[in-house]
Formats: C-alpha cells, sequence, structure tokens
C-alpha cells in the first residue's frame, strides 16, 4: 500500500502498461534477432557439429564446389564418415525452399510422418514436415523446380514428409544425382562434405598441400593411368624411359592403371597422407592374370625361367596366380610377352584385329580442347584404354565392341556410347568454362575443413548477403533501442516517485524501509510483467511466422523468457540504483 | 478572458520557460518517445535501403529462359503421369510435341522418338527391359531407344501422346515454353524469382514489424502525454488563477505539444539513423556483411509524420482534457 501511494497509483497503472509494450517489442525483436542468426547459422552451415569441407573463397556453401571423390576417399581414413551433400535455394510454389541433395538417408529412415521413404534413386522429393504445410502440398503432387544456374525444369513426385525437428523440417530432399542436375554443379563434384570422426586441423593439416610421388619403374613401355577415388582418370604419365617420375597429388584414394599393348594391370591403390615412393620394380605377392580368351583356347604361360603356370577356366576367362615379372602366353598359333606388375586383364583381342577411333574433344563453343584425359572402359566397365592428350583429336587402337568413352578435364567431364569400328570421327563436346579459374587440381588445393558457424558466416554473407545484412542490423538496433526505451521508462517512474520518497526520507525512514516498502513491489512486478511480455513477444513471434529464405526463426521460450528477466532486473537495478543515490545525496538533485 | 495574440504569446513563453525548468517532467517523456521513433526510423530506413538494392541484384540475375505453367500457354503441353516401381518414382512424361520437350531440355538420346506402343526409357531404366520391351501397367511397349542425359529425365518414360492416353494414366498438364512471365509456376535458371520470392519475405516481415511498432508508438504517445498533462496540472492552475484564459492556455499548449513533438520525432529520428549505421557498420566490419547506407525516402517522411502527428494529437488531446478539468 504504501508503495502504491509513494509510486502514485496512476502513474503504476502507465507504468505497467508502457513497461508491457517495451518488454514486449524487446522480446520480439530478440526473439527475431536469436531466431534468424541461430536459424541461418545453422541451416547455412550444414545443421550439424561436423566438420565441413567447403570451397575456399566460395561465398556461401551454396555456391561452393568440392569434388565428390573426396568424400570417397575420407571414408578410407579409419573411423572416418564422410557425407556429400548439395544445397540449392529454389522455389516451390512461388515460395523459396533449400533443396538438399543426398546420397544417404540414413537421418530421415523413422523420421516420415506422411507418405514413404523411397528406397532408389529416382524423381521424388521429399519434404520437412513446416515446409509440406507452408507450400500447402499433398503426397502425390507433381512439381516442377527450376535451377537457379541453369535452364533446367525438373519435375518430381512428392514422395513423402519428415519430421526430424529440426531446421531441415523446412527444407526438401531430392536425391544426390537431382541435388547436383539442381545446384548447377559438374559432374563429380558436390556443394560440400560432412565429415565426422576427424578434427577440424587433422583435417586441414591433411588437405592443405598437395603431397609427392615419385615413381620408380624400370623401362616398360606403356602408359601409366591415375585414377581418383571414383575411377575418374586425373592423370596419365607415359612411362617411355626409365627415369623416375615425379607428380604431385593432393590428398586422395588413387588407383594406377598400367596399361600396355592387350593389359591392363591394377598395378595398386592408395590412400595418399603424405610425400610418397612408389616402387613399381619391387613389387612382391601373387597377382591375378585375367585372360579374356575362350574355354577352348586352353592357353599356357610361361615364366622368364621356362616354368608354365597352370591356368583356370572361371566362366568368362582364364585366370592365373603370377608374380611380378615377365611371361609368355602362348595360344594355339600365337604367343603374347606380358608383363605383369599386379592384377592385371589382357585381351588378345587389343594386341590382335585393332581398328583405329577417331576421338576430336571440343568445347561447346567449337573450340578445340586441349590437355584432357581420356579413357575407354568395356562394358564391364573395365578400362581398357587411357591417355592424356594434348591434341584435340586422337587416334585410338581398339578391337571392335561397344565402349563409353569419358573425356575428363576436371572439373568437366563428358561421355560417349561408340561402337567400334566407327567411320565417323566421334565429336565428344565438353560443356564451356564459366569459370576458369576452377581448374583440375586447383579445386582440391582449394579446400578448407571449416566449422559450421564459419562456414555460415560465408553463406550469409552471400546468399542473402543484403536480406541477412538489413534483417540482423534491424534487430540488432531494435533490441538495443526498446532495451534503451525500457531503462527509460524506468527512469520516468523514478521521476513521478521522487518527491513521495523525498518526503519519506524526511520522515526519517531508512533506505532498507524503503527497500522493502518502495522498490520491492516494483521488482515482483517487473519479473510479473516480464513474464508476462515474454508470453506476448512468443505467441507474436509464433503467430507471423515469419521465414528467410525458407527457413523459420526458431526460438526458444526460455531464452525470451531469460532475456526479458534479465531486462527487467536491469532496468529495476537502474532504478534502486537512482533511489539510492538521491539518499545518498540527500534528494538535493 | 477572450484571445489575444501578444497575451497567447507571452502565455507560451511562460510555459515555454516552465518547461525548460522542469516543471512538466518532460525529458523522460521526450526521450521514451523519441527510443519509439527511433525503432519506427530503423525499420523504415533499413527496408528502404534493401529495397534500393534489389533492382540492381535483379539486374545481376539470370532471366529465366525456360518456364512452366499450369496454365494454358502457347507453348509445349506435357502430360505428367507417374508409376512406383519397386518403391521407385517413375515419371511418365507424353506430349504432342515431343522434339521440341526433348529439345528444351537438352537431351542427348541413342535411338528414335517414339511411336505409338513405343517408349523412350531413361538410361537408368535399363534393367527393366526384357526382350526389348518395357512393360507399363500391363502393355509391352517395344524401346526405341535411351534417353542419356539430362539426369533428371535418366529415369522417366517418355510416349507418345496416344500410347499415353492408350494407357489412361491420370495426370497433370504443365506448359512450357522458353522465356516469359515471372509470375509462372516454375522457371529456369530460377534466380530471378528467388530474389523477389526472398524480397517478399522481408518485406512481410518488415510490415508486420512496422504495424506493431505503430500500434506501440501509438500507445506510448498517449501515456507520455498523460504524464505531461497530469504534470503541468499545477502550472495550469496557477496561470488560470492569474487570470489566463481557457483559449489562451489551450493555444498555447497546443504549440508546446507541437514543439515537444518536433523535438522527440527529431530526436527519435537521429537516434534511429545513428542506431542503425553502429550495428549496420559493426556487422560490416566483424562478419563483412554489406553495409546498410540510410536511405530517405517518402516511406521515411510518411513515417516522421505519423510520429509527429501521433505525439501532436495525443499531447493536444489530453492537455485540452487537462484545461477542460480546471
Amino acid at each position: 500500500m504504501i508503495s502504491i501511494k509513494v509510486l502514485k497509483p496512476k502513474a503504476i497503472i502507465a507504468f505497467m502498461l508502457a513497461s508491457l509494450l517495451t518488454l514486449t517489442i524487446a522480446n520480439s525483436a530478440f526473439a527475431l534477432l536469436y531466431g534468424f542468426s541461430s536459424s541461418m547459422l545453422k541451416a547455412m552451415g550444414g545443421l550439424s557439429k561436423e566438420v565441413l569441407i567447403i570451397q575456399e573463397g566460395a561465398k556461401s556453401i551454396h555456391t561452393s564446389w568440392v569434388p565428390l571423390s573426396l568424400a570417397e576417399s575420407l571414408n578410407k581414413l579409419p573411423n572416418v564418415k564422410a557425407k556429400p551433400f548439395t544445397l540449392t535455394p529454389s522455389i516451390v510454389n512461388g515460395q523459396p525452399v533449400i533443396v538438399r541433395g543426398l546420397s544417404i538417408l540414413f537421418d530421415y529412415e523413422n523420421k516420415i510422418i506422411e507418405g514413404a521413404l523411397p528406397k532408389e534413386d529416382g524423381a521424388w522429393i521429399l519434404f520437412g514436415e513446416k515446409a509440406y504445410k507452408k507450400l500447402r502440398l499433398k503426397i502425390g503432387d507433381i512439381i516442377a523446380i527450376g535451377s537457379p544456374k541453369n535452364p533446367s525444369l525438373i519435375f518430381l513426385i512428392v514422395a513423402g514428409v519428415y519430421k526430424l525437428g529440426d531446421l531441415r523440417d523446412y527444407e526438401a530432399v531430392v536425391p544426390l544425382n537431382l541435388g547436383l542436375a539442381l545446384a548447377g554443379l559438374p559432374k563429380g563434384f558436390v556443394s560440400a562434405i560432412q565429415v565426422e570422426g576427424i578434427k577440424k586441423e587433422a583435417l586441414k593439416k591433411l588437405l592443405e598441400k598437395p603431397y609427392k610421388i615419385e615413381i620408380i619403374h624400370e623401362a616398360i613401355d606403356g602408359q601409366l593411368t591415375i585414377l581418383d577415388a571414383l575411377s575418374l582418370p586425373i592423370a596419365s604419365i607415359s612411362l617411355k624411359d626409365s627415369k623416375p617420375k615425379k607428380l604431385e597429388l593432393p590428398f586422395g584414394y588413387y588407383t594406377f592403371i598400367y596399361q600396355a599393348s592387350g593389359l591392363a594391370s591394377n598395378i595398386t591403390s592408395l590412400l595418399l597422407t603424405k610425400d610418397q615412393t612408389l616402387n613399381l620394380s619391387l613389387k612382391k605377392g601373387l597377382f591375378k592374370l585375367k585372360a579374356i580368351l575362350p574355354a577352348s583356347v586352353n592357353p599356357a604361360l610361361i615364366s622368364e625361367s621356362g616354368k608354365e603356370i597352370k591356368g583356370f577356366w572361371v566362366g568368362d576367362s582364364w585366370l592365373f596366380n603370377v608374380s611380378q615379372g615377365a611371361y609368355i602366353l602362348k595360344l594355339k598359333n600365337s604367343s603374347f610377352k606380358i608383363l605383369i606388375q599386379g592384377d592385371s586383364i589382357f585381351n588378345p583381342a587389343f594386341a590382335e584385329n585393332q581398328q583405329s577411333l577417331k576421338v576430336k574433344v571440343l568445347w561447346r563453343d567449337g573450340t578445340e580442347a586441349s590437355n584432357y584425359i581420356i579413357s575407354i572402359k568395356n562394358l564391364n566397365g573395365e578400362l581398357v584404354f587411357g591417355a592424356e592428350s594434348h591434341t584435340s583429336t586422337i587416334t585410338i587402337p581398339l578391337p571392335a565392341g561397344e565402349y563409353e568413352i569419358e573425356v575428363s578435364k576436371p572439373p568437366y567431364l563428358a561421355k560417349a556410347h561408340v561402337n567400334v569400328p566407327s567411320k565417323e570421327i566421334i565429336s565428344i563436346t565438353l560443356s564451356g568454362l564459366s569459370n576458369p579459374s576452377k581448374i583440375p587440381l586447383e579445386a582440391f588445393k582449394r579446400l578448407k575443413p571449416s566449422s559450421p558457424i564459419e562456414a555460415s558466416i560465408m553463406a550469409l554473407s552471400m546468399l542473402i548477403g543484403l536480406a541477412a545484412s538489413m534483417l540482423l542490423a534491424l534487430t540488432i538496433a531494435l533490441t538495443i533501442l526498446s532495451a534503451f526505451a525500457l531503462f527509460a521508462i524506468y527512469k520516468a517512474l523514478y521521476s513521478f516517485a521522487k518527491e513521495n520518497l523525498k518526503l519519506l526520507w524526511m520522515l526519517n525512514a531508512e533506505s532498507s524501509f524503503i527497500f522493502k516498502t518502495v522498490t520491492m513491489p516494483i521488482l515482483a512486478l517487473s519479473l510479473t510483467l516480464s513474464l508476462l511480455s515474454s508470453i506476448l513477444a512468443f505467441i507474436l513471434h509464433e503467430s507471423l511466422n515469419l521465414s528467410i529464405l525458407g527457413y523459420g526463426a526458431l526460438t526458444l521460450f526460455q531464452f525470451i523468457f531469460a532475456y526479458s528477466t534479465l531486462l527487467a532486473l536491469t532496468s529495476w537495478l537502474s532504478f534502486q540504483a537512482e533511489i539510492n543515490k538521491s539518499i545518498k545525496e540527500g534528494f538535493m538533485h | 478572458m477572450g484571445f489575444s495574440l501578444l497575451k497567447n504569446l507571452r502565455l507560451t513563453q511562460f510555459m515555454l520557460a516552465a518547461a525548460a525548468r522542469g516543471e512538466f517532467k518532460l525529458t523522460q517523456s521526450i526521450l521514451a518517445t523519441a527510443l519509439f521513433v527511433s525503432l519506427l526510423i530503423v525499420l523504415t530506413v533499413s527496408s528502404q535501403a534493401y529495397l534500393s538494392q534489389l533492382p540492381i541484384l535483379e539486374e545481376i540475375a539470370i532471366k529465366p529462359a525456360l518456364i512452366a505453367s499450369k496454365e494454358p500457354l502457347k507453348g509445349i503441353a506435357i502430360k505428367i503421369s507417374y508409376i512406383k516401381l519397386n518403391s521407385n518414382f517413375i515419371l511418365i512424361l507424353a506430349s504432342s510435341n515431343l522434339t521440341a520437350f526433348l529439345k528444351l531440355n537438352q537431351a542427348n538420346i541413342d535411338g528414335k522418338l517414339p511411336s505409338f506402343g513405343e517408349a523412350l526409357l531413361g538410361v537408368k531404366l535399363k534393367p527393366l527391359i526384357e526382350n526389348s520391351t518395357f512393360t507399363l501397367k500391363g502393355l509391352n511397349l517395344k524401346v526405341s531407344g535411351f534417353i542419356n542425359s539430362p539426369e533428371h529425365l535418366s529415369s522417366a518414360v517418355i510416349l507418345a501422346d496416344s500410347t499415353f492416353e492408350k494407357l489412361n494414366f491420370s495426370y497433370e498438364c504443365f506448359y512450357l515454353k522458353e522465356e516469359g512471365d515471372f509470375q509462372a509456376f516454375a522457371q529456369a535458371p530460377s534466380s530471378l524469382s528467388l530474389i523477389k520470392a526472398v524480397a517478399s519475405e522481408i518485406l512481410k516481415m518488415v510490415s508486420s514489424i512496422a504495424w506493431v511498432l505503430r500500434s506501440a508508438l501509438t500507445l506510448i504517445c498517449l501515456m507520455q502525454a498523460y504524464s505531461i498533462a497530469k504534470e503541468s496540472r499545477k502550472t495550469l492552475k496557477m496561470l488560470l488563477a492569474l487570470n489566463a484564459s481557457k483559449i489562451n492556455l489551450t493555444l498555447s499548449l497546443t504549440i508546446l505539444a507541437l514543439l515537444i513533438s518536433g523535438i522527440a520525432v527529431a530526436l527519435g529520428y537521429a537516434i534511429g539513423l545513428t542506431g542503425l549505421a553502429l550495428s549496420s557498420s559493426a556487422l560490416s566490419i566483424f562478419y563483412g556483411l554489406p553495409y546498410i547506407k540510410p536511405l530517405a525516402s517518402y516511406a521515411l517522411i510518411k513515417e516522421l509524420i505519423f510520429a509527429l502527428t501521433a505525439s501532436f494529437l495525443a499531447l493536444t488531446i489530453l492537455f485540452a482534457n487537462e484545461v477542460l478539468k480546471l
């Protein structure tokens, strides 16, 4: 009662209204600030605590190019799990949605609340519960999504709805191959790789520099083709003299294939984590030689010492277990010299009856391409030819048959299906270089592991750049100014009560009495108002359902209440400090 | 008791002097109102700065080259259905102009376009072929060729219109066209529509917050006006006792109200601009985000007039009410 009399009833009502209003605004501004910053940071950073690999220099996770083979290579490290994905801002039913391309849907299993989780790649799309509701979709709907970069419209079937309970509920998920098509990424590249089981610093060390490989070999005529973890050729070395060959490659899992006339030997596969010397002359142990011959041929394999090695018919070819060295394969009417360096496939058809296949490689604008790697695989996917070509046209000796030609000039890859013999020159077109700085090994070298926060800041700075800046500046300014407004209201309350407080002081009321009778009730009132305003701000925040780039501004009531209480307490302390100061100075001012 | 300009000016002068001495306790009220005005200023200035940059973003965005619509338009009509085969979704597409459709998709095919009873299959559907035929809804279709690319057609089945009709699929019809209206159902590249959609989200948000802030400003103006009017009661009683007319008092108070409102709005404007500039420059320095350059605009003037009017009306009404009570 004393408190009401001292502070004046009408002033208390005005104070309550003003405080409630100001606290509600302050809380709403804070909820927006917290919601947007945390939502965007988490969403743009890949929604995980794991390390993310993105392209160094990319302004956003959405514009990053990371070689997919790196994920395969990282998965070869003990206890390391790498998950490649794409993230593409897209439009569905006129509203922005982030579409995530994934190859592994482990996180989404048992999280489907409507429809079903497709088991194979196909023309399907899954929606998070929040996005599904917002976009007013139905299971079985056919939607069209356009790539932000390419003139490519993709039709997809709404297959299911998932609920993970995090920001991914605002996204959509498609198979990785469609994610790549939507993102407009070249074949073999993804937006980012999420890595578990290795620390950021260790990963940084692994990726920061290329490693030297010295290849020691005997003078053998042939070609050494190096395949990455996705079995795509990334380098080819001609072995014409016995000089050791040196090359630099970034971290990765590589397979070395030796090719000579009719022979393709898988020499070794290695996970490159340090500088290495590869000695092709000192290999020990038994290797498998697969000779593509009919069962009736019954070939004989003779070693250098004249010993005959027995072969086994395995259904489609003859198999020999041999050690490294030179051999002679004797058939009925012919014999072939074979040098075994590792597991090998020998097809005499490649050494005999060869046809010439002419391949011409061009850029999309018709200009001639050079310095590309060409590889030819049979229909079983076995590499039968690989070489680096410095001219646009290359002539390849091949026996008759059907083949897949791959021309690789990373990050570009073009494929063609051919029937040999072919009278025509096979023309293969590489898509144009949209960004000349993104060239083969540069793409590997320019990677850096970063925490989700770092990745998020990059994403924020580019993807929604101005919008993010505007929203953050706006919400920060609103939060600070509304806090000041609350302080001003408490100051006003003190100003109204000052005369009555002076009266109390003149009546010899002690400061403890004033504290108990005046300021404590105001503290209780402030805390009540902070709770009430938190509830109001939370209701307002939820009902407005504001979003940016499809992501909602997720916030928790506890955070709003904690901020509100802190604000009310600080303002009350300023009120209390004013009273203490006045008592100390004898209400002179 | 009548109206006199000279008397009124003297009265106003006296009231201003009293206000300056702190008799109306204006400082706190002006500050509180100014802070609420600044909130509105921050919102308006930042949204206007964002809007002013949008045309630049739109200029650099790639214009749509392909659009899809559910409404008939001059282009290619494409019928789309799907089947679920071994828990895999397979798109079934048909059009009377398959050549144009495949050209729009830059499709690379081996073989020929399907005629009646034939199917052009995505390359990933090869394992489903038995004896050179593909079975769809019990109908054996001869495989006319394969689509090697693009990726999104690699698991699709393309049929001639007549085959599609015979199979009696329920379907959705889309119309595809090169270039066109931005309001289409879908477009590619979609960067322009993405910019527009994100801008629309932000403007929706700004508009919602603006309504909340305008309501809050009005309430605060009323509360502050009430407290000022109440504080002025003693002075007004004294002036009435000194033979000042109620009309003169009201007019002087109106001038005072205008001054108070003007000061509060000007202060709010300054605080708002400074606050936004400070937070934006901090974000720019520490996070490299673009700096929001405060921008004067018609919308800003509108908000300033609103704030001035709200404060002035609240003060005038409550001052007049106070004078009437005397």
